[in-house]
């Protein structure tokens, strides 16, 4: 038994559980290496599906948001099974759906399109109101890998060349490791209100701007040649989604969809 | 994405179609030139083929237009549809750029 694995709704049958399960993941990557990422483990706790393994890529993703709409837990070769543990355990606990992988697994891959697509299975969504959802979350994802785990900030009036070096820096940055093993973990589900998709980064946070409007052109409401060619993101998020709000010191974005 | 230019009359046109996102700044970077290269003195971006924009499409459209500007010539878009028109209207390029059906 894990002593640290206080996850107060679980009990001892479905703690032990997630002991062996990731301790089975574990020592399957330690010996197994690379070959590993092939033979990933699924797991029944508490009612969830859950998918550990070492290399999610299109196809895990597509896998898991098939019909047994499964959660998956990126299990990295070498991790410690204490951590993984603990991690499962709180999600679980937590009882919504889930995908948590480090950033530089989920970044650039079709993971939004595919969430959506099943999200849109599930509520019933036209392509439209699908695509405007994707949307929001495209840039809420995109936000916590760059601005979250990245912490890389953009400038406020760029070149098409500084453009080029942003995006270079972003691909640098995300081969990192202490940067690209950073999880990004998204949670989806639905309550009396709504579809509720949430995006949570390891980064260091940031306080949101209580008055979205463009700080430049509030300041200089007469120069309008100045354009601001980023940072629209949260803005793009406030319009497509019902409502939003941000915790965990910024590192959470938790977005509503669907009904009023 | 994908591109293509050619003329109509006087007015340069490049036609975006598929995703537009942070990964076509090379692409971007061709269009610019292109439009420092064109004898035409208008340009229009038609959108009528692009799927979708992202906030870093919004901002290197805006770039192409400043681009634009800067050569002397006037700039339009054209043909947005579905979530591309909706991203426009989100991001108040009307009050920006002259936008065409």
């Amino acid at each position: 038994m894990f002593p640290e694995l206080v996850a107060e709704g679980l009990s001892d049958l479905s703690t032990r559980t997630i002991r062996e399960a990731v301790e089975t993941r574990v020592d399957r990557s330690r010996t197994a290496g690379a070959a590993s990422g092939a033979n990933p483990t699924s797991v029944q706790i508490n009612g969830f599906s859950v998918l550990l393994c070492a290399a999610p890529d299109n196809a895990t993703f597509a896998n898991i948001l098939s019909a047994d709409f499964m959660s998956c837990l990126e299990v990295p070769d070498g991790a410690d099974a204490m951590d993984i543990a603990g991690r499962l355990a709180e999600l679980i606990d937590q009882g919504k759906w889930f995908t948590s992988v480090s950033c530089r697994r989920i970044f650039k891959t079709a993971f939004v399109a595919q969430l959506c697509g099943r999200i849109a299975a599930e509520d019933s969504l036209g392509d439209g109101e699908c695509d405007l959802m994707r949307t929001a979350i495209d840039e809420a994802l995109s936000n916590a890998v760059i601005h979250g785990n990245l912490e890389l900030q953009s400038a406020h009036t760029i070149t098409i060349a500084d453009f080029a070096d942003f995006y270079a820096q972003v691909d640098e940055r995300i081969a990192m490791s202490e940067y690209g093993n950073r999880r990004i973990t998204v949670q989806t589900w639905r309550d009396e209100t709504g579809r509720w998709v949430s995006i949570a980064d390891e980064g260091s946070g940031y306080e949101p701007r209580q008055d979205r409007r463009d700080p430049m052109a509030v300041a200089h409401p007469d120069r309008t040649h100045e354009r601001r060619r980023n940072g629209r993101g949260m803005e793009i998020i406030e319009s497509l989604s019902r409502e939003f709000h941000t915790d965990l010191g910024g590192r959470c974005i938790s977005m509503r969809f669907g009904d009023a | 994405m994908e591109f293509s230019a050619q003329e109509e009359g006087s007015t340069r046109v490049f036609s975006f179609g598929g995703k537009f996102s942070f990964a076509d700044n090379d692409d971007i970077r061709r269009v610019i030139d292109d439009i420092g290269n064109t004898a035409c003195s208008s340009c229009t971006i038609d959108l009528s083929n692009l799927e979708s924009i992202d906030s870093a499409g919004l901002g290197m459209l805006l770039l192409i237009s400043d681009s634009a500007q800067e050569k002397g010539k006037s700039l339009d878009l054209r043909g947005a549809g579905g979530q591309v028109q909706k991203m426009l209207e989100i991001s108040k390029f009307s009050e920006i750029l002259t936008i065409k059906e």
